[in-house]
C-alpha cells in the first residue's frame, strides 16, 4: 500500500508542476464555464429587452390606442418600453444597439383608429434580435385586434337590433373594460445561478481531456524507460498500476473539486447539496476516468492516443449534452445521451442544482456510473497493466 | 530565389501535413459534424418554441385555448400533467414555457368573472420571453370571443354559452394576428460561419504544432545553414497557415453551401471575409507556436484558447443575445467582428460595403497579430 501511495504522490506531485496539466484540469474550465454562464445567466441583460414605440402623430387618440395595445400585451418585467415622438431618434438607437426593435405609428394612425381601420405601423426589427422581433410583431397583432375587436362588437351588436347611442355605449364599455381572460404570471424561481449547471458541465469535458493527458503520459514514460527502472524496484506491477490509476483518479477529483470550490466562492453558484455533490463527483471521475483509461491505454502512440481522446472528448460531450444549455436537447439525442456516463452525469448535476434535490435523489445516476467504472475500468486496468509491463 | 525557397518550405510542411491520417477527420469531418448537430438542434428554421398546457381535459373552453395554441405559428403546445409537472419541466429546460389554466376556467367565465390564466416562464430565457408573447397573442384572441359573448349577453339577455355560439360566428374569421416569422435562410444559417470561424481559429492554433516541432528537431535551424534568410523561413511559415486556414475555411463554407443550403452572400465579400479571417487565424497560431515549448502544448492548449474565444466571439452564440458587456468583450476578440461580417452578408443581405467596418477590424487584427508573430517568430529561429 506505501509502495502505491508513493507512487501516486509522486506521479500527482510531477503532474501539478506541469503546465499544460494545469490549463487543462483547472484553468480552461474554470474560464469556459464562467463565459457559458455570464451568457446564459440570469445575469443575462439581453432578455430585458427594450423596445421603443414611436408615436409620430402624438395625439391622444394616438396615445390611447399605443397604451392600450401595450397594456393587452402585458409584456411583464421581461420588455421595457421607450415612448417617444422622434422616429429619427429611435432608428439612431436601434443601429446602436440600445433599443432591440421600434414600431411607428405612422401619421394618419389616428384617423384610422378612430375608423377602426388596421393602423398604419412600421417595425424596425432584426432576424439576429428575435425577442425584440416578436415583440414589435405582437404589438402590431395587438393593434390589429384591438381594432378587429371594435369592429366585431359593432357587427355582433348590429345585428342583434342595437343601434345609435345604446350601441355607441355598448362598444365602448367593452372596449375600455380589462381583459377578461388575462395572464397571471407565475415564474420559475432563478434564484439558483446556472453556473450550478454549466460549471460541473465543463468539468466533465476536461475531466476526457486531463485523463486523456495523464494516462498519455504512462504511455510516454513507457518510452523513456521509466517503467522498466521501476520494475526493477521489489514491487508488484498491480502496485505500479493501482498508483499510476490511484495519481490519475485524483488529479481529476482535484480538478472537478477545485472548480466546485471556484465557481461557488466567486460566482456563488449552487452546485446543489454538497454530500450529493461530492458523491456525484466521486462517481463521476471514476466513470469517465475508466472509460478515458481505456481509450487511452488502448492506442500504441502517444500521438494516436492524444487523438482518441480528444475525439472520444468532443464526440462524448456533444452526444452527453455537455456543450448545450438544459433541456436543448431533441428527445431522440435526450435517450441517446444516457448511453453515455456524462449523460448521467450531467442528469444528476441537473437534478441536484436545478431541481434542490439531495442525495437520494441522485442514486440511480451514481449507481449507473459506479456500473461503467467497474465494467469499463475492469477492461482499462488489464490493458492499463499490459501498456505498463510492455 | 528566395521566392522558391519559400515555396519548397511550403510544400514541404504540406506534405508532412498532408501524411497525417488524423487530419481529415479533425479538421473537416468533426467540424462539419458539429455544425450538423448544432444547427439540427439550434437551427433558426422557425421551428415552434414547446409549451406545456396543464388543463382540465373536459373544460370546453380550456379546450379551445389549448386548440388556439396548436393554430400559433410560434408555440408548439403540450399537455403536461400538473403544474408541479409544468414547473420542473420549465426549469430543466424542456419546455420553453407552460400555461396553467385553472380548474373551473369554462364555469368562471360564464359566470361573469375572469379567467386568471398563469404563464410560468424561466426569466433570463429569451426564448421563454418570445413563448411568452405567443401566448399573449392567444390569450388576447381568445378574450374576444368572451367580450363579444358577454356584450351581446348584456345588451339581450342571452345566455351565455348561446351567446358565446353567436359572437363566434362573427369573430371567426379573426385571426391572432400573430405573424407567421417566415424565414427565409436556411437554418444552419448562424451555425455554418459560425463553426467555420471556430473551427478556423482550433485548426490554426493546433496545427501551430508543427512550427514547434521544426523548431525542436532543429529543422529551422538547419535551413538557416544555407543561404535562405531568416526572414523567408518565418514568412512561408505563415504563408503555409495561412493556406491550411484557408483551405479549411473554404471546405466549411462549401459544405454549409451545399450540404446546409446556407446562403454565404456575394462571392467576393465572402471571400475577402474568407482571407481576413485565414489571416488572422493563421498570425494567432504562429504567435501561439512561439509562447510554447513543445507540440504537445500546443495541441493541448489549442482547443480550449479557441472555444473560449469563440464562445466571446459569438460562435457558441449569438452575441445579440447576450448582455451589452459581454457583447462589448466579444468585440474584443476577432472572432467576433468575423461573426459580425458574416451575419451582416447572411441575415442583413450586406455587400462588400456593408462589412466594411468588420472586416477593417479583422485586418487590423491581422496586421497586429503578424506583426507580433513575425518579430517572435523571427527571434525564436535566430535564437532557439
Amino acid at each position: 500500500m506505501g509502495a502505491i501511495l508513493a507512487i501516486a504522490a509522486n506521479d500527482l506531485r510531477r503532474r501539478l508542476r506541469d503546465r499544460t496539466a494545469l490549463a487543462t484540469a483547472f484553468i480552461a474550465p474554470f474560464v469556459l464555464s464562467a463565459l457559458m454562464g455570464l451568457a446564459f445567466g440570469s445575469g443575462n441583460e439581453a432578455a430585458q429587452v427594450r423596445i421603443a414605440v414611436v408615436d409620430a402623430e402624438n395625439t391622444a387618440v394616438t396615445r390611447a390606442h399605443a397604451d392600450d395595445v401595450l397594456k393587452s400585451l402585458a409584456l411583464g418585467p421581461l420588455v421595457s418600453v421607450l415612448r417617444t415622438t422622434d422616429g429619427v431618434r429611435a432608428h439612431q438607437l436601434f443601429v446602436q444597439h440600445r433599443v432591440s426593435a421600434s414600431v411607428t405609428l405612422q401619421p394618419g394612425s389616428s384617423q384610422m383608429i378612430k375608423r377602426l381601420k388596421p393602423v398604419p405601423i412600421v417595425v424596425e426589427a432584426s432576424r439576429t434580435r428575435p425577442l425584440g422581433r416578436a415583440v414589435a410583431q405582437a404589438f402590431v397583432a395587438g393593434s390589429r385586434l384591438r381594432q378587429a375587436t371594435g369592429v366585431v362588437l359593432i357587427d355582433g351588436l348590429r345585428s342583434a337590433g342595437l343601434s345609435g347611442p345604446q350601441l355607441q355605449d355598448a362598444v365602448i364599455s367593452s372596449m375600455v373594460a380589462p381583459p377578461v381572460v388575462r395572464i397571471g404570471e407565475s415564474n420559475v424561481p432563478h434564484s439558483q445561478n446556472p453556473l450550478g449547471f454549466f460549471a460541473p458541465s465543463m468539468a466533465i469535458v476536461f475531466l476526457f481531456l486531463s485523463v486523456g493527458f495523464a494516462a498519455n503520459s504512462v504511455l510516454a514514460e513507457r518510452a523513456t524507460g521509466t517503467m522498466t527502472r521501476m520494475q526493477a524496484a521489489p514491487i508488484g506491477l498491480g502496485a505500479v498500476v493501482a498508483g499510476k490509476t490511484l495519481s490519475i483518479l485524483g488529479l481529476m477529483l482535484m480538478s472537478v473539486l477545485s472548480l466546485w470550490g471556484a465557481t461557488s466562492l466567486v460566482f456563488h453558484a449552487h452546485w446543489g447539496q454538497p454530500l450529493a455533490v461530492l458523491v456525484l463527483c466521486v462517481a463521476t471521475v471514476a466513470a469517465i476516468g475508466a472509460l478515458g483509461l481505456f481509450v487511452t491505454v488502448s492506442a500504441r502512440t502517444e500521438a494516436g492516443a492524444q487523438s482518441a481522446a480528444a475525439g472520444v472528448a468532443f464526440v462524448f460531450a456533444l452526444l452527453g449534452g455537455n456543450f448545450f444549455p438544459p433541456g436543448s436537447l431533441p428527445p431522440l439525442l435526450e435517450k441517446l445521451a444516457l448511453l453515455t456516463p456524462n449523460g448521467w452525469s450531467l442528469d444528476g448535476f441537473t437534478t441536484l442544482s436545478l431541481d434542490g434535490g439531495g442525495l437520494a435523489d441522485v442514486l440511480v445516476p451514481v449507481g449507473v456510473l459506479v456500473a461503467m467504472a467497474v465494467v469499463i475500468g475492469g477492461f482499462a486496468l488489464g490493458r492499463f497493466r499490459r501498456a505498463v509491463a510492455a | 530565389v528566395i521566392l522558391d525557397r519559400m515555396r519548397t518550405i511550403i510544400a514541404t510542411s504540406a506534405r508532412r501535413l498532408s501524411g497525417e491520417r488524423r487530419l481529415p477527420f479533425f479538421f473537416i469531418l468533426l467540424p462539419i459534424m458539429i455544425m450538423l448537430l448544432v444547427g439540427t438542434i439550434f437551427g433558426t428554421g422557425g421551428k415552434r418554441l414547446v409549451v406545456g398546457v396543464a388543463a382540465d381535459r373536459h373544460d370546453a373552453l380550456a379546450g379551445d385555448l389549448y386548440a388556439g395554441f396548436r393554430r400559433s405559428t410560434v408555440v408548439k403546445p403540450r399537455h403536461v400533467k400538473s403544474e408541479e409537472a409544468a414547473r420542473t419541466a420549465v426549469r430543466r429546460g424542456r419546455l420553453t414555457a407552460a400555461v396553467i389554466i385553472p380548474a373551473g376556467y369554462t364555469d368562471a367565465l360564464r359566470a361573469g368573472r375572469e379567467g386568471a390564466v398563469r404563464v410560468i416562464v424561466q426569466p433570463g430565457r429569451s426564448e421563454s420571453a418570445e413563448a411568452r408573447l405567443a401566448v399573449g397573442a392567444v390569450l388576447s384572441r381568445a378574450n374576444l370571443d368572451v367580450v363579444a359573448a358577454r356584450a351581446l349577453q348584456q345588451a339581450t339577455g342571452t345566455p351565455f354559452d348561446a351567446a358565446l355560439v353567436q359572437a363566434r360566428r362573427n369573430t371567426r374569421t379573426v385571426p391572432d394576428f400573430l405573424r407567421s416569422d417566415k424565414r427565409v435562410e436556411s437554418p444552419f444559417s448562424y451555425t455554418a460561419p459560425s463553426n467555420l470561424v471556430l473551427f478556423a481559429f482550433i485548426t490554426a492554433l493546433v496545427t501551430s504544432a508543427a512550427t514547434v516541432q521544426s523548431r525542436r528537431l532543429g529543422v529551422t535551424r538547419r535551413i538557416l545553414a544555407s543561404p535562405t534568410p531568416a526572414g523567408a523561413i518565418v514568412a512561408a511559415e505563415l504563408v503555409t497557415a495561412f493556406l491550411i486556414a484557408l483551405l479549411q475555411a473554404t471546405v466549411m463554407l462549401a459544405a454549409g453551401a451545399l450540404f446546409f443550403g446556407v446562403q454565404f452572400g456575394p462571392p467576393l465579400a465572402v471571400l475577402a471575409v474568407l482571407c481576413a479571417l485565414a489571416l488572422v487565424s493563421a498570425a494567432a497560431g504562429s504567435l501561439l507556436a512561439t509562447f510554447v515549448r513543445t507540440p504537445e502544448q500546443a495541441v493541448n492548449f489549442g482547443p480550449p484558447i479557441g472555444i473560449a474565444l469563440g464562445m466571446l466571439g459569438g460562435c457558441m452564440w449569438p452575441l445579440e443575445s447576450v448582455g451589452p458587456l459581454l457583447r462589448g468583450v466579444g468585440h474584443a476578440v476577432p472572432q467576433g467582428w468575423a461573426m459580425d461580417a458574416f451575419i451582416r452578408l447572411i441575415f442583413d443581405n450586406a455587400g462588400i460595403g456593408g462589412i466594411a467596418g468588420p472586416l477593417g477590424a479583422l485586418m487590423a487584427y491581422a496586421v497586429v497579430l503578424i506583426a507580433l508573430a513575425t518579430t517572435r517568430l523571427r527571434r525564436s529561429v535566430l535564437l532557439p
